[in-house]
Formats: C-alpha cells, structure tokens, sequence
C-alpha cells in the first residue's frame, strides 16, 4: 500500500487474542521476526514492539481508548540499515483492530543528523565552560567541525577537521568572520544563534558547496566577560534507499 | 521452566549512556563514537532466573526500550512508557544537569505506570570520577532519599562495572 506522499505503508488486522487475520504483502519489511508473522499466529511473535502494550490494545477493543500510536520506531534491516516506522492502532470493529504501519526512515534520517549536531555542540559547550583551561585540547582532539568565534562571530580557535572540511589553513581562518563558511551571508549567522540550529549550504575555499547542518551555543570562558559562541557542524548525507 | 516477556525501559537526558548501557548488557560491546538515539529501538536478552515468588526456574524474555534522550528541543514521549514493569533511569556523573532531571523522569515513569513497576538509578560513566568524589555525588542526588527506587547503581558501560547486576537487580523484582 502506498500513499500519495510516497510513505510506504502496510498492515496487520488482528484479533482480540493478538492472531494474525490478515496482512499487506509488506509488512514483513518492518518485523526484525518475520518468518513469525503468519495467518492464526500471535503478532507479539512478530513484532516484540506489542508486548507490553496489551492493556492498551483491549481499552481500544472495549472502545475506552479510540485509537494509540507508537512513533519512530527503529529497527535494523538486514543489510544492517536503520529503519524508522509509525505504529497505529485503530478498531475496524468488535472483534478487529487494525495495525498500520508507516514507513517515516528518511524523516529520521534527517532528524537524526540534526538532533547529532545539536547534541554534540551542547555536550562540547558544556565541557568547556566547565573547564575552560581544556579548551585549546579539546579542540585539537575532536573529529567534528567545531569553530569558536566571540560574540559577533569573529573566529577565535576551529578544530582540524574544520579546516580539513573546508580546505583553509589556520592562519587564513582566525580573526576571520565565520561567514566565510556561509557563502559571506552574515545573516545566517544571525539567524543561527538566534534559533540554534540550522541547515546551511556553505562553501569551501574552492568554492564547492557543502550541505550542512550546524548548531549553536554559548560558552563561558571567563568570568564577568561576554559569552563566547561555540559552532558545531555536520554535513548531511543523503540517504539513498 | 516458565516463560516471560516483560518490557522496560531506559529514560535519560541526552548522551547519558543509556543505549551504551543496553549494548554492554546485550551485546557485551562497547564503543566510544556518540550517536544520538532518535525514536526509540528495542532489544531483547533472555534471562535465566528463579522466582521466589512462585518457586520455579524461569526464562525471562527481558525486552528493553531504549528511549531518545530528553533534549530542550524535544521531551520523553509517555507512549513509549506505556505497559513496561521497570526501568532504569540514567544520569551521566559528569554533567550535573543529568542528576538533576532524574526526579522528573522517575515522575514521568510513575505517570504513566503507577502500579506494580520497579524503577533502578543508573550513576553512569562512573570510570570518569574518583570514587570519593562519586560518593559525595550520590549522596547529593536529589533522588537520595527516594523510597520509590528499589536501588543505584554507579554503573560504567565502558567497563562493564554493575551493568549486568543492574539489570539482573530489576529483573529479579520485576518477576518477584
């Protein structure tokens, strides 16, 4: 079954004792057990995401509940790939609850990178305004783009992987506005410190394109003195199914 | 020798440790690259243990939700709490904002769950701290003193210290 949005969707139709009374051709693809699912067989077997959740499924059954929906649920396909999908339960009727299955991998893939970069620039502004004085190590040892510039994004100190992204030496960087990343639009940076988190086409020195995604935070590095901003960047890798 | 399919779940702020947690007591693995946990993904151990309760060897499907961290952008969806026995509520020892959310996580847990659920405190990365300075931590903890906890654990999923006594600990009160 496929929607108009191109979400690939399947299903189960169960009964109030969890058998299998019918299912879409695909649904095995989200079942990390699918030789379980079979006609008459308990879907639990199938799908471990039920068990536990039997009393909600009989409140459906017994109409206390109208429906129930388990979101982003990742499994690993067998080419070791992660697949995300959406649970909903709805009542058919009496004595059939369907299941729907929806296929939302590549939002997540998506979401993934993003929520990465944020949780990366957190933890790395986090550790140095704890430590200040571990400041000039810790960027020295990460293998992300990490920048650090004052207030007005003037770049004080950026990681070698930066550098090694972007193709400029450290003398051609520092004291540099981080625009230069941005293509020279200083708006974005403002746009990214005001909302933390940003999908950007930057540029290289040899003016390639790089789509990434790049999150924001304050540092404290010394006491009574204006925040310095810590950049934390990912480039964002297409998914290809 | 009977057999059981119990849920829970592992609740956190971000990068606590929890899917290293699960991958230690799982997969008796360890890696130190940080990827974030988006949704939720579940696996699975089979436990071998005896009921006191009921005076028989049972085999324990223990089926474990490893949840995405809480974050400023997004919160802990109850939904994936739903129908689970137990849990064990992470902290990174490092970062003090961890141990200071863990009493709204236990709340949340309870929330959704408040009858007949054992819920274990998780002080993780354990290896990083001198054990003096571990102690005073846990003894500082604003969920200290929480009778509605059945233990802590200062757990290390890079060593391997207390992880499979936690989860044994909590399987163990969950089949009673």
């Amino acid at each position: 079954m496929k929607g108009s949005d191109n979400l690939s969707r399947e299903y189960l139709v169960v009964d109030r004792t969890f058998s299998i009374l019918e299912k879409s051709l695909g649904v095995e693809t989200f079942s990390q057990r699918s030789e379980k699912l079979k006609l008459g067989e308990d879907v639990r077997d199938g799908f471990l995401e039920l068990i536990g959740l039997e009393e909600i499924l009989e409140d459906i059954f017994v109409k206390h509940k109208l429906s129930f929906e388990l979101k982003d649920i990742c499994i690993s396909s067998d080419s070791n790939k992660s697949i995300y999908f959406n649970l909903y339960f709805i009542l058919e009727n009496d004595a059939k609850l369907i299941i729907l299955f929806e296929d939302v991998t590549a939002k997540n893939f998506k979401y993934q990178q993003k929520i990465q970069a944020a949780n990366e620039c957190k933890l790395l502004a986090d550790q140095i305004s704890e430590n200040p004085s571990k400041l000039e190590e810790i960027v020295q040892s990460t293998k992300t783009v990490l920048l650090i510039t004052d207030r007005f994004g003037k770049i004080h100190n950026l990681s070698p992987t930066t550098l090694e992204l972007f193709g400029y030496s450290r003398k051609e960087s520092i004291d540099k506005h981080i625009s230069m990343l941005f293509n020279n639009d200083k708006l974005i940076f403002f746009n990214l410190i005001v909302h933390e988190n940003l999908e950007i086409m930057c540029q290289t020195k040899t003016k390639k394109n790089l789509y990434m995604n790049f999150s924001s935070s304050l540092i404290y590095l010394q006491i009574d003195k204006f925040p310095d901003l810590i950049f934390v960047g990912q480039e964002i890798i297409c998914q290809t199914k | 020798m009977s057999n059981i399919s119990q849920k829970i779940c592992t609740i956190g702020d971000f990068a606590v440790g929890k899917t290293s947690l699960i991958r230690r007591f799982v997969e008796s693995k360890f890696s130190d690259n940080y990827l974030s946990t988006v949704g939720v993904k579940i696996s699975r151990k089979i436990i071998d243990l005896y009921s006191d309760k009921s005076k028989k060897q049972i085999k324990l499907q223990f089926l474990i939700w490893d949840i995405e961290g809480k974050t400023k952008f997004k919160g802990i969806a109850p939904s994936y709490l739903q129908g689970a026995k137990g849990a064990i509520i992470v902290a990174d020892v490092t970062r003090q904002e961890t141990i200071s959310n863990l009493p709204e996580h236990i709340d949340l847990f309870f929330s959704v769950n408040p009858k007949n659920t054992k819920i274990i405190v998780a002080f993780n990365k354990s290896d990083t701290l001198e054990p003096e300075k571990l102690i005073h931590i846990i003894e500082k903890s604003p969920v200290a003193k929480d009778e509605r906890i059945i233990a802590t654990y200062t757990t290390s999923a890079k060593t391997g210290k207390n992880v499979d006594d936690m989860f044994d600990k909590l399987a163990e009160n969950i089949i009673g």
